[in-house]
């Protein structure tokens, strides 16, 4: 071994470390310079020839970490992207005036993560003071004992909770009949439709739009066009599982849609007891789902990715959530509507779930101030600017029954069908078995789209697997 | 004879059509692959400076009609990035450096080294890579909370700063090297320890590059463990901020594509340098075996 | 007196030798001391508290606790979902780690010269495993599309009807397997050239002079001196595969019809959708055994070190 050997690879040891080195202060460098004082960028234009229905949500200075000057925080978890948290954050700086001692720290989760984040913080003792989440959670995060009890500031605040839609109390109301959580926004699914596709297939959705599903099958076919590529309808990409059992979500309204429950009452209260599905319209909605697939071949098993926004899809089952980012993702590509999904018969249209964000806050030394404070974060005027900026619902009846909100649907037409429905949402299996259920449903309903099996067969099967994950959890129905 | 001459100096013209024919067909099939190994990167270059309404279309564009930079201006300013980049930074470095030091120490002695229970340690090393993740992710929470350091650069890289898949890597090369070259310092004298930093080290810089590239991969796109222990965003790392575009239901892509795009650029950077001092191989003139 | 001195010599030997061996056992063990310990301190609780979990039934987020002993075990090893998802798993390893494993030797092997532009390769190959998951996903999503994708288009070009990829229980398996190896061949490969890295220069000459062809000095040079190198790929892409994740949550959902439900999915949904930790934690106890079997054979079996 030559010496020569040996001082070259010293010599690469040391100018490798100095590479890394200076990679290394590069990084640091780089991240230290930009000073907070960098401009704000420009506002987001709003895409051109898009109607100017949509708010565009305004991109300002850089998200703080901190909001308040007073020296109790409170460590707020959420999952509202940048595009959301931009309004909330504004909203939540008001409240210096009515408690300048308290200061706020929002922190970011992505949705899909935040469940999970909450679970392992509720086991290692270390939870937040407040947090955001999915309605569907509410039950479950009930069910851990852990959140506070709302009923006392209720009274104390004078604070009116049937002034929200009774659809969205059935999450935060536990078995005991107290109050856990509080409606933010809300949402429910409808139709996005092209107009210019809808325009070239000879239809004209705002004088006689599909009201049924025998129209809607009609529609689809004719907005459906193998040589150019083009589906007629899109009921979403998830397969079984998606994020929370898809499919289920999807029968559920189908199946008000048919004027039937999906699961039995119980106690009086809706949608929480034996599975009803697999009798009266739960089947006929199935079999809908399935023939719209496979026999009218106008719904295609897996869409393409953002295939309504590349204008290759006639109508698209979607959310208010959605229209902002559609918008801009459009363009100046063809201009969209919104219209009620259709139902069985003409009534029953617009049946749908309730989806939306709920408040809640955790047992602990600050679960005083944090009671009032998303009691004041949920009061009329909050809602109603929250929902006009984050492209939500309003979720107080009497918000969206007022003449400023109505005002601001006729700005923004796109939102109409949505707080049309709002009488017909209902809640979807309000309970902690939540995702068993779906998921387990979302099972064999996929078994029935793809023809293993009839869609009675599997309707029966996924109501005996309901019963039997109730009985093993413990839940009676 | 003339037949004989000519033949062979036919042949070697035959062999060079040959080699050059290979010669092309291998750099026409590497430069296919290579192709395709970047199609989704071009895609997110593209994406990023392209305006929103062209990011989906089909078939996906991979040249922008119009090239925009506001977005990467946006995406760095709208989310703390400089800091995110900061705490990412530190936490890659760190681990990356953790993780040779230990894991060298550590894959000499299993390679090289005699001692009682030494492959029975080793298998217990490798058992450590075969546990899911997902179930430890409860109780390592708890220790963190009871070290208090929940939301601090600890609890992001003590963790990490052995790898027992470092020292899987770093052995299997060890015992690759000739045992020769450490023979004669054993008969010197040399304790393992000059042995372990003066010959095997020197002799083993691709692999060391190699495990420095991949742990300060695996930290920098590191996820889950660092959204479970930060409880407030100034302890982000970059990986989080992408997400931060994100809502429940609906993505500002432009910006998550510019993201994407600068995120991805430091391990770039480190993965080529590191190319550099790849390619020495070990010169071995003048063993006597 | 010559005697009386070789004897001293020996003794000399023999006494550097026992303190060698001594100082050896010594050094090893402390060594290993950093990284073990530090490895423990992460893991050893965890693993504990895990293992107690697996004989509980917990939902992890309520105080309700029940012990079930091997209940959830027996549950486990005698659903049909878990044979499922062990098939499936098995599929995707057997499917995703020898094809990655070859295809990255090849472009080892080619790219190690010391050719100009090769280092360029190197980083355009190694660019899948850097490239952010959210635009990987976007792209294959993309290339799988029935309508849409390069991918019935290229089966197109060879007379091959579209198939449905993803949203099909049979080929959606192939199409994840194709991704995977597209993602994990640059990071075999950069470990595949750090191993050719050291093979001596000197062995290929000699075998040149001897007139040795490609083919033989693949077989008698490379590969042999490689098997420690193929050794850890095999062993940790095998460890990796049987908990692959990321990909499937992100392109099926373990659909359609549960064809790509692999383990460690079904272990994700029970800890934080079913909210069952305890049978969660029983299965990633079976996964973990299953996994060590495995290892252990290859490590009985495979030349690992160098002959």
């Amino acid at each position: 071994m030559g010496p020569e050997s040996t001082t070259g690879h010293v010599r690469s040891r040391r100018e490798f470390l100095t590479a890394l080195v200076i990679g290394g202060a590069s990084v640091v460098v780089a991240a230290c310079s930009s000073s907070p004082s960098t401009p704000a960028p420009a506002a987001t234009k709003p895409a051109a020839g898009a109607s100017a229905s949509a708010p565009q949500p305004v991109p300002t200075a850089v998200a703080p970490v901190t909001i308040g000057k007073g020296s109790k925080k409170l460590e707020v978890w959420h999952y509202y992207g940048q595009a959301q948290a931009q309004p909330l954050q504004k909203i939540v700086e008001n409240y210096a005036t009515v408690d300048p001692t308290l200061s706020f720290e929002l922190t970011f989760t992505p949705g899909a993560n935040l469940l999970a984040k909450i679970q392992t913080a509720i086991a290692g003792n270390a939870v937040p003071d407040i947090v955001q989440t999915d309605l569907v959670w509410v039950p479950i995060m009930i069910d851990s004992q852990k959140t506070l009890a709302l009923d006392d500031y209720f009274k104390e605040a004078k604070f009116d909770i049937t002034d929200f839609f009774d659809a969205l109390l059935q999450y935060d109301q536990g078995e005991d009949g107290k109050y856990y959580a509080i409606p933010m926004d809300t949402n429910n699914i409808q139709l996005f439709y092209n107009k210019k596709l809808v325009a070239d297939a000879g239809l004209d959705f705002e004088k006689s739009p599909p009201q049924t599903w025998d129209d809607l099958t009609e529609a689809a076919g004719k907005l459906t066009s193998s040589s150019k590529k083009q589906w007629g309808l899109d009921l979403g990409a998830e397969t079984t599982q998606g994020a929370q059992g898809a499919l289920a979500n999807r029968h559920m309204c189908m199946t008000w849609q048919a004027g039937s429950k999906y699961f039995d009452d119980k106690g009086g209260r809706p949608e929480r007891g034996a599975a009803a599905f697999n009798k009266d319209g739960g089947v006929p909605a199935w079999q809908w789902n399935v023939d719209i697939i496979q026999k009218t071949k106008a719904v295609p098993i897996q869409p393409p990715q953002n295939g309504f926004v590349t204008g290759y899809e006639g109508m698209n089952y979607n959310g208010p959530w959605a229209i902002p980012d559609t918008l801009r993702l459009i363009g100046s590509k063809f201009e969209m509507g919104v219209i009620s999904y259709p139902g069985k018969t003409a009534d029953l249209a617009g049946n749908s779930w309730s989806g939306g964000e709920h408040f809640q806050v955790f047992k602990g030394t600050n679960q005083d101030v944090s009671a009032k404070f998303i009691i004041w974060l949920t009061s009329p005027q909050n809602i109603e600017t929250f929902a006009e900026q984050a492209g939500y619902i309003p979720t107080r009846k009497s918000v969206i029954d007022g003449d400023t909100y109505k005002a601001w649907l006729n700005k923004n037409p796109l939102y109409k069908a949505y707080a049309a429905n709002m009488s017909k949402v209902h809640p979807r299996v309000p309970t902690r078995l939540f995702f068993d259920l779906t998921i387990a449903i979302s099972n064999h309903l996929e078994e029935a789209i793809y023809q293993k099996s009839s869609v009675q067969d599997a309707l029966n099967a996924a109501a005996d697997e309901s019963l039997s994950i109730m009985k093993q959890k413990g839940y009676q129905p | 004879m003339a037949a004989v001459t000519a033949a062979a100096s036919q042949a070697p013209t035959h062999n060079q059509a040959r080699a050059v024919l290979r010669s092309v067909i291998s750099h026409a099939l590497l430069l296919f692959g290579a192709v395709w190994m970047l199609v989704p990167f071009l895609w997110m270059i593209a994406a990023s400076f392209e305006p929103d309404d062209e990011i989906f279309t089909y078939p996906p564009t991979f040249i922008p009609h119009q090239i925009i930079f506001q977005h990467w201006a946006s995406a760095w300013t709208l989310v703390p990035f400089p800091q995110f980049f900061l705490n990412s930074g530190i936490m890659a470095f760190c681990i990356t450096f953790g993780q040779l030091v230990t894991a060298a120490f550590a894959a000499y002695a299993f390679a090289r080294l005699q001692f009682p229970g030494r492959d029975r340690l080793f298998l217990l090393f490798l058992a450590t890579l075969m546990v899911p993740g997902q179930v430890l992710l409860i109780p390592q929470f708890m220790i963190i909370r009871t070290l208090d350091w929940l939301n601090t650069y600890e609890a992001l890289i003590v963790p990490g700063l052995a790898s027992a898949y470092a020292v899987f890597l770093l052995r299997q090369f060890f015992l690759g090297i000739p045992r020769e070259l450490e023979d004669a310092a054993r008969i010197d004298g040399c304790s393992p320890l000059r042995i372990l930093w003066q010959i095997i080290v020197p002799l083993s810089m691709p692999a060391i590059i190699t495990m420095g590239i991949f742990a300060f991969l695996a930290s920098w796109n590191a996820f889950l463990w660092p959204l479970i222990v930060s409880t407030s965003t100034s302890m982000y790392t970059v990986q989080l901020g992408l997400t931060m575009f994100r809502g429940a239901y609906s993505t500002q892509w432009s910006y998550v594509m510019a993201a994407a795009c600068f995120i991805t650029l430091p391990v770039l950077i480190v993965f080529f340098l590191g190319q550099k001092y790849f390619t020495r191989g070990i010169a071995l003139t003048g063993i006597k075996g | 007196m010559a005697i009386a001195s070789s004897r001293t010599v020996k003794v000399e030997q023999l006494a550097k030798h026992a303190s060698w061996r001594k100082r050896e056992w010594v050094s090893a063990y402390l060594f290993i001391l950093p990284s073990g310990l530090l490895i423990a301190a992460f893991l050893a609780f965890p693993v504990i508290y895990s293992l107690w979990l697996s004989l509980l039934n917990w939902d992890g987020m309520s105080p309700r606790m029940s012990f079930v002993g091997a209940g959830n075990y027996q549950t486990l090893l005698t659903s049909h979902e878990f044979w499922n998802s062990m098939l499936v798993t098995g599929y995707y390893t057997l499917g995703s780690v020898p094809l990655r494993m070859a295809a990255a030797l090849a472009l080892a092997i080619f790219l190690n010269q010391k050719v100009r532009g090769l280092g360029i390769y190197r980083t355009f190959y190694f660019t899948p495993v850097v490239t952010s998951g959210i635009a990987v996903s976007i792209v294959w999503l993309w290339i799988f599309d029935p309508t849409w994708g390069i991918a019935n288009w290229v089966l197109g070009l060879v007379h091959i009807p579209s198939l449905q990829w993803l949203s099909s229980p049979v080929e959606a398996m192939p199409g994840l397997i194709l991704m995977s190896v597209w993602k994990g061949v640059g990071f075999d490969m950069v470990i595949y050239l750090a191993g050719l890295q050291g093979i001596p220069e000197t062995y290929y000459e000699a075998a040149t002079v001897d007139g040795a062809g490609r083919w033989a000095m693949f077989r008698h040079i490379t590969w042999p001196l490689l098997a420690p190198t193929t050794f850890f790929i095999l062993v940790t892409g095998i460890i990796g595969a049987s908990q692959v994740f990321d990909q499937v949550f992100v392109m099926t959902n373990g659909g359609p019809l549960r064809s790509t439900e692999v383990l460690v999915f079904l272990l994700y949904q029970y800890a934080f959708k079913f909210f069952e930790m305890g049978y969660a934690s029983a299965l990633a106890w079976v996964i973990f055994l299953v996994i060590l079997a495995f290892t252990l054979l290859q490590w009985k079996f495979l030349p690992q070190d160098v002959t």
